[in-house]
């Protein structure tokens, strides 16, 4: 395939939209909607996809950066997770008891897992992260919880901002924030409501939207573990996003210290509905006194998919693959704008890049980026961290650097206009 | 007296009143009602915060958003709720005049004639809507009505304004293509409105023509969906807009058209 093909045509997708937006509000909604890309210049409707490639309904096919928004970490179909699952489903998936699964997938998080002692499973990120304010709630008897602004933990009512619909400053009553990297603050924060804090709930690093993103500081969560052990916060990581993308044994080892609980969704089912809380011994009995549960909960078939995922992240080299394309994709990227006289800061881990142009804090060069690179069949979000996956190769890197740099002529013209020193 | 009505009267001084300097400028029957009037007028509360002062000369008029104590010519509104209730059309009572009113009579007793063409640009009647040039001010009007009134609910809205400061600073473009366009500035939890396009925006908001604008400053349109048919384009810094978005759904939900007062024809034009 060559990257100097005719731009995308988003006919089908469109036509599609107009029907659901006079039946769906938003048309499509959440973090899938055209809103957060840049709408005329992305698909909207997929329809099929293998490996790390989709093709959406107009027939255009994309290598994808985005992954299903993380699930897919294997890549999609993958072989042995389609078997698991199916295997599982011809036997049993909903019903009137948990699978035999679901003990042993528990059992391979404890293996995995070094904060883990325990494992329940949920569906989405927002269940696991709710479900660990409960339990650090129910182990402590404090009410209080402090998050990070801009950390993204799903869209419960405690983590969601005032002004989106529904939202009322009593669902933040005991939710207290603090800045990111900021261990003065915390340590402020913790002292003025000593003796009410149930818990600190932080990703491992910042990978907020619209920005780059940002390491913890050098020794910043080893003084959290400190502060959280002497005040008696439960210290939870919402690895939901970054999970298995950077270490087997979640992204607190990749740092170099041990949360007290740990969620987990996105990679470990790879694109199967499930998720988990994971946590240390000490806690499980304040776990087992939270009524928590939901219909599909229980469900087979992702369990088995997420033990098929899991093993295969285990057993074979797909994290170093999907990280050696991480480092291909993002040094490539550097190296092209450079050539085009366009400098690119691309932040994060290699495994989850966000790419800006350096000038332009305003990303009117990258939503312009993006566009051009996804409508030559690279799909690049302009405003969320990417996410790589094992299926992509050294050659669907290269054909993707064909892409970018159609993309990076494309916004040449427009340079100047954008660029703000 | 409940913060939204005070919040209202906000609205009503310093973010409807203000447009009264465009429809003096635009419309023949409010030029003609102001014909020789030559005063400084406040509008207030006790207090004088929030207050408005409308400075006519020469048929023409400004509009000053200024809470100060200076002698003027000055109309006092008894609380919020009866602020609100005039500029309603239903207040019993007259708000209370300062001595220096005296002097002004006439133009005092003629201001609700031109308030009352205010109001038929902000409510206009289905008819008005038909024609293009009196469409499009009635676009422009709301617009600008956009505009002054995310700064009015930024800075005094009691659940968001404590939110104000975390919206990044810069500067919001909102425009009709090839039409009308406001913009907004934010600094440190700070509003800066104003008419017309800004020079570089920070994010912009662009409504492909006048209907689509007009749907979505009535409160009538899934913003989300037409941002997806490409009705509206955003660009640019989108956490800004994420921002005041907030605002905006809470400035519709105060100044909600009542069912029934014009507009509902627009789709079918």
């Amino acid at each position: 395939m060559s990257g100097k093909r005719e731009p995308y045509r988003f006919d089908r997708s469109q036509e599609l939209f107009a029907r659901a937006a006079a039946v769906i509000p938003r048309g499509i909604y959440g973090h899938l909607s055209p809103v957060l890309t840049v709408p005329g210049s992305f698909p909207y409707f997929a329809a099929r996809a293998s490996g790390c490639r989709y093709t959406d309904v107009d027939g255009n096919e994309f290598i994808d950066y985005m992954c299903g928004y993380g699930p897919i970490v294997l890549g999609y179909r993958h072989p042995a997770v389609e078997q698991a699952a199916a295997d599982q489903a011809a036997a049993l998936d909903c019903a009137n008891h948990p699978g035999a699964v679901m003990v042993e997938l528990a059992e391979l998080m404890v293996e995995l897992v070094p904060a883990a002692d325990w494992a329940v499973f949920v569906k989405n990120g927002g269940d696991a992260t709710t479900l660990s304010l409960l339990v650090a709630r129910a182990h402590t008897g404090r009410k209080k919880v402090i998050r990070v602004r801009g950390h993204y933990h799903g869209v419960a009512p405690w983590c969601t901002s005032l002004g989106h619909g529904g939202i009322t400053p009593e669902d933040h009553l005991n939710v207290l924030l603090v800045e990111w990297n900021d261990l003065d603050g915390l340590q402020a924060l913790v002292g003025k409501h000593r003796g009410e804090v149930a818990g600190f709930i932080a990703t491992p690093y910042h990978h907020a939207t619209f920005g780059d993103q940002v390491m913890p500081a050098p020794g910043y969560w080893q003084a959290v573990v400190e502060l959280c052990r002497t005040e008696g916060i439960v210290l939870i990581v919402d690895d939901v996003r970054a999970g298995f993308r950077l270490h087997l044994g979640g992204s607190a080892e990749h740092f170099g210290f041990r949360p007290d609980l740990a969620c987990f969704g996105k990679a470990m089912g790879n694109g199967y509905p499930i998720s988990a809380c994971v946590g240390r011994r000490e806690l499980m009995a304040a776990a087992s006194r939270v009524f928590y549960t939901g219909s599909y909960w229980f469900a087979a078939a992702p369990m088995a998919a997420a033990v098929a995922t899991l093993k295969e992240l285990r057993d074979t080299d797909a994290m170093a693959r999907m990280q050696a394309a991480g480092r291909e994709l993002a040094t490539g990227l550097r190296e092209m704008g450079l050539r085009h006289g366009m400098e690119v800061t691309v932040s994060g881990p290699e495994t989850m890049p966000y790419l800006r142009f350096t000038d332009d804090r305003d990303l009117y060069l990258t939503q312009m980026f993006c566009a051009e690179v996804t409508r030559r069949g690279s799909f690049f979000h302009p405003h969320h961290n990417w996410f790589l996956g094992a299926a992509h190769s050294p050659v669907d890197v290269a054909e993707t650097l064909t892409h970018a740099e159609e993309g990076f002529k494309a916004v040449r013209s427009s340079y100047a206009r954008h660029a703000r020193r | 007296m409940g913060a939204d009505e005070l919040l209202l009267a906000r609205l009503h001084l310093g973010a409807v009143l203000p447009l009264l300097e465009d429809v003096v400028a635009w419309d023949s029957a409010a030029q003609g009602a102001v014909r020789g009037w030559n005063l400084a007028l406040r509008l207030q509360l006790p207090g004088g915060d929030p207050a408005t002062v409308l400075q006519f000369r020469q048929g023409r008029l400004q509009v000053r958003i200024e809470p100060t104590r200076s002698l003027l010519p000055t109309l006092t509104f008894r609380d919020p709720g009866h602020l609100n209730d005039s500029f309603r059309g239903c207040a019993v009572a007259r708000p209370r005049p300062n001595p220096l009113v005296i002097g002004h009579l006439r133009p005092v007793l003629s201001l609700d004639r031109v308030l009352g063409r205010l109001e038929a640009y902000l409510r206009p009647p289905p008819e008005r809507l038909l024609e293009p040039e009196d469409f499009a001010f009635c676009v422009e009007l709301a617009l600008y009505g956009l505009a002054f009134g995310i700064r009015q609910v930024g800075e005094h809205d009691p659940v968001l304004a404590p939110l104000s400061r975390f919206i990044p600073d810069g500067v919001l473009g909102i425009e009709v293509a090839d039409g009308p366009a406001a913009h907004i500035g934010v600094r440190r939890g700070s509003f800066f409105p104003g008419r017309g396009r800004a020079d570089r925006p920070n994010a912009l908001m662009v409504m492909s023509d006048l209907p689509t604008a007009w749907d979505l400053l009535q409160g009538r349109l899934d913003v989300f969906a037409a941002v997806g048919r490409g009705d509206i384009r955003l660009s640019g810094f989108i956490p800004l807009l994420e921002g005041i978005n907030p605002l905006m759904d809470r400035l519709a939900a105060c100044l909600a058209t009542p069912p029934g007062r014009g507009g509902e024809e627009v789709r079918a034009r």
